[in-house]
């Protein structure tokens, strides 16, 4: 049985996630719908009940949203300019990511918890999309365009303290709407936090 | 791929397999293997979801049928160990996106039909166990929304897998990184520690308190605990 809150009130939602369905059963609702940015991507909780994520399509921004359907816009850019991949947190608390401004270059930006927090960082002489954090406090990064640059960047500037150059096999056409999602891929291993089953830890 | 930049390839797949269509991140799931999904893949050109190990073995585990929603476009791994995942749909041929559940052995379950939004979907289990997404269209104004889809799964378990630095005296802050770290609480070989603090759900910082001599460092969180396999050294 599926039970689906297609406009629910701030109540019924909240009734809807505290109410644990049935095992079978999946009840679904809408945290909230966007407006002047849509077209939403990505979504990294950065504390419980908190999420972030990036919207926008002719003008792009990023925001906070929480479980309850609070947003808060955290950054806008002008039009014509496009962030480039999805948020990362880092280990400061802040999330990150690229943005390409008009043109070329790309610059490295970050947004805090609250609105009016974005810091652009120098420009950067490609254009990378972040992938994910590492265990050092970096972000790992590759270049969508070149697809041979393996970026890790590092507080506190933010800038490319080392790369590799690796010879991916060149990637077919991709309809993906951000460049990030075509390169992902490439760093799937990465990706995602390794398995429990890591020989440093047990769980209890 | 190594940090140092040596590049294996495990599988290949046919030439123009991702030709035209989403690129799904891969996942590395619990049970130690690579998950992915190719949206129009398959005998019926809908979609895959497949298992690869680390080992190259790759394995087909649900074919997507031939009809107009399905597109496999984003997987992830919930706390009850199956995978969860959102597919595309054919909207210009009357089709829906939808929400599906798929066990590690191929058993796949509908659980929502998005009838007024489109995925590509973007999800992630919350620190609640609920899982939430983004809607590229749909919502009250048809620009996308920010969906939940709660299917009863557990908060999720925390996992710690590296800590920085691994000695220090009293009062050093430790870096411990993992994933689903949020509202955590931290013990130095069972002393808690004095301070702890998050940044997002990968890191956690804490400070070796007073009394705590070396040993393991155990993290709880309301998803469960962790204990590292090894020992902070206090100085």
């Amino acid at each position: 049985m599926i039970i689906s809150l297609r406009a629910c009130s701030l109540g019924l939602c909240m009734i809807a996630a505290n109410i644990p369905p049935v095992w079978g059963q999946a009840t679904f609702w809408v945290v909230t719908s966007m407006n002047r940015y849509g077209q939403p991507a990505g979504l990294i909780e950065g504390s419980p009940g908190v999420f972030y994520s990036q919207a926008g399509s002719s003008t792009e921004a990023a925001l906070s949203v929480t479980a309850q359907g609070s947003k808060v816009i955290l950054a806008t850019f002008p039009s014509g300019d496009n962030i480039q991949s999805l948020l990362v947190s880092g280990p400061n608390g802040r999330f990150y990511s690229i943005v390409e401004l008009s043109d070329n270059p790309a610059n490295v930006f970050s947004v805090g918890p609250a609105a009016g927090s974005k810091q652009v960082y120098a420009p950067q002489s490609f254009v990378p999309s972040l992938t994910q954090n590492l265990p050092d406090g970096t972000l790992l990064g590759v270049d969508s365009r070149s697809r041979q640059i393996f970026g890790i960047w590092s507080n506190p500037t933010w800038m490319v303290t080392s790369h590799q150059s690796v010879s991916f096999p060149p990637p077919t056409a991709l309809r993906a709407p951000r460049s990030m999602r075509a390169m992902v891929i490439t760093t799937g291993l990465l990706r995602r936090a390794p398995t429990p089953k890591a020989p440093a830890t047990s769980s209890g | 791929m190594t940090p140092s930049g040596s590049f294996t390839q495990l599988y290949s797949f046919p030439s123009h397999t991702f030709l035209n269509y989403f690129v799904v991140p891969l996942l590395q799931a619990s049970d130690g293997n690579l998950y992915g999904a190719i949206a129009s893949a398959g005998a019926n050109g809908t979609g895959i979801i497949y298992k690869l190990t680390l080992g190259g073995q790759y394995t087909p585990l649900y074919t997507f049928p031939k009809d107009n929603n399905s597109g496999p476009t984003w997987l992830i791994e919930g706390s009850d160990g199956n995978l969860y995942g959102a597919t595309y749909g054919n909207l210009t041929a009357g089709g829906h996106s939808e929400l599906f559940r798929l066990t590690k052995s191929g058993q796949y379950t509908l659980l929502h039909t998005l009838t007024d939004a489109a995925c590509q979907c973007d999800l992630v289990q919350g620190s609640d166990g609920i899982i939430y997404g983004t809607a590229q269209g749909g919502g009250a104004t048809g620009a996308g929304e920010i969906f939940a889809l709660n299917v009863g799964l557990s908060k999720p378990a925390p996992h710690a897998q590296y800590f920085y630095p691994q000695s220090g005296p009293v009062s050093t802050q430790v870096r411990i990184w993992g994933s689903n770290l949020l509202s955590a609480s931290v013990q130095f070989n069972g002393v808690p520690a004095t301070t702890v603090s998050n940044s997002g759900s990968n890191y956690v910082w804490a400070t070796v308190p007073v009394g705590a001599t070396t040993g393991p460092i155990t993290v709880t969180t309301p998803g469960g605990n962790i204990t590292t396999h090894l020992s902070f050294t206090v100085e």
